[in-house]
């Protein structure tokens, strides 16, 4: 037997052995590894991912008609929407971006400076909201907000006599301050509703998350328990 | 034992039924989970719809029939335009 290739023969044997050495602790370490993410940090690092991927948000319910018998809504709430950029903004050259291929999709776009956010179309209607559907969803810094606009029948005395609304804090939900708004104001309120959704790492919404936790509820409608005239007269003799 | 091990027919035949195993079993997760996911999101979208088409009445005469389709093409994004004050849950 040749006394060199017993020593290769050997030196491979020894080589196998720390190469299967190696292996067994590197298995080892991965399955420590494994181990230690899925079973000893698992409740703690699925809390911090809910708390990093999930956000909830309000559905603003819509305030209900105030009706008078024999003469329809005195009246009722319009829902709009507007395109914004909230604040941050980006940096001046991706708003320019922004601005000029939002304006090829949506003629007619006139930016206009407010406190917190850039108002870029006021009153987008749903079909120019499908047509902007997959900019908005590639540009995520960009929002299309509600607004809630209550409108008032064109009479005279009607729009005294129905009162004010203003919107709640951080919602476009509306409140009665005065008249009948305010006299009325539990029935026509409604309930808000409560959902929650999941983010992707630009701020998307993950399609298939969404969860409505708390349903919102519409406004109930008010009638009036007497015409609009005897209920001016009345006013007017309060007034 | 260690004769089993040696004959060749046997360890192809050991391999072959721990791969058909495998494939058994990552084929039953998949199916199970994915009908889950499947009918989970239906619902969401389902719940969605549901939700938006409360806003209809809401909306000016001549934007309800552009509003009912975007309902329907896209309920996540009627929604999403329809909320407000979206938050980080509290910890």
């Amino acid at each position: 037997m040749n006394p060199e290739a017993v020593t290769s023969a050997e030196q491979f044997r020894r080589r196998s052995g720390i190469l299967f050495l190696i292996l067994i602790v590197w298995g080892i370490l991965a399955a420590g590894h494994i181990f230690y993410y899925s079973w000893y940090l698992r409740e703690k690092l699925l809390k911090e991912s809910r708390h990093l991927a999930w956000r909830e948000g309000v559905l603003p319910p819509v305030r209900g008609r105030i009706l008078a018998p024999g003469a329809g809504a005195l009246a009722w709430t319009e829902l709009t929407h507007d395109l914004i950029l909230p604040k941050p903004f980006p940096p001046a050259p991706r708003i320019e971006t922004l601005i000029r291929e939002l304006a090829a999709l949506l003629p007619g776009l006139v930016p206009e400076k407010h406190g917190e956010f850039l108002l870029l179309k006021q009153n987008i209607s749903p079909k120019e909201i499908l047509i902007i559907e997959k900019y908005l969803s590639r540009h995520p810094e960009l929002s299309v907000v509600p607004r809630m606009v209550r409108r008032i029948a064109d009479r005279p005395g009607v729009r005294e006599l129905v009162g004010e609304t203003t919107a709640e804090a951080e919602s476009p939900a509306l409140k009665g301050i005065s008249g009948l708004e305010r006299k009325y104001d539990s029935e026509l309120a409604g309930k808000a509703g409560k959902f929650r959704v999941m983010l992707d790492r630009r701020g998307n919404w993950v399609s298939g998350t969404v969860e409505i936790i708390v349903s919102p509820e519409n406004g109930k409608d008010v009638v009036l328990p007497s015409p609009v005239e005897g209920l001016l007269k009345e006013g007017g003799v309060r007034r | 034992m260690s004769a089993w091990i040696k004959n060749r027919k046997f360890r192809y035949a050991f391999c072959f039924a721990v791969l058909a195993l495998s494939l058994l079993l990552l084929g039953a997760g998949r199916m199970n989970g994915g009908k889950r996911t499947l009918s989970r999101r239906a619902a969401n979208i389902s719940t969605c719809r549901d939700t938006c088409e409360r806003l209809l009445p809401a909306l000016p005469a001549g934007d309800r029939a552009a509003w009912d389709a975007l309902v329907r093409k896209s309920p996540e994004l009627a929604l999403r335009i329809g909320s407000v004050n979206l938050h980080e849950l509290g910890r």
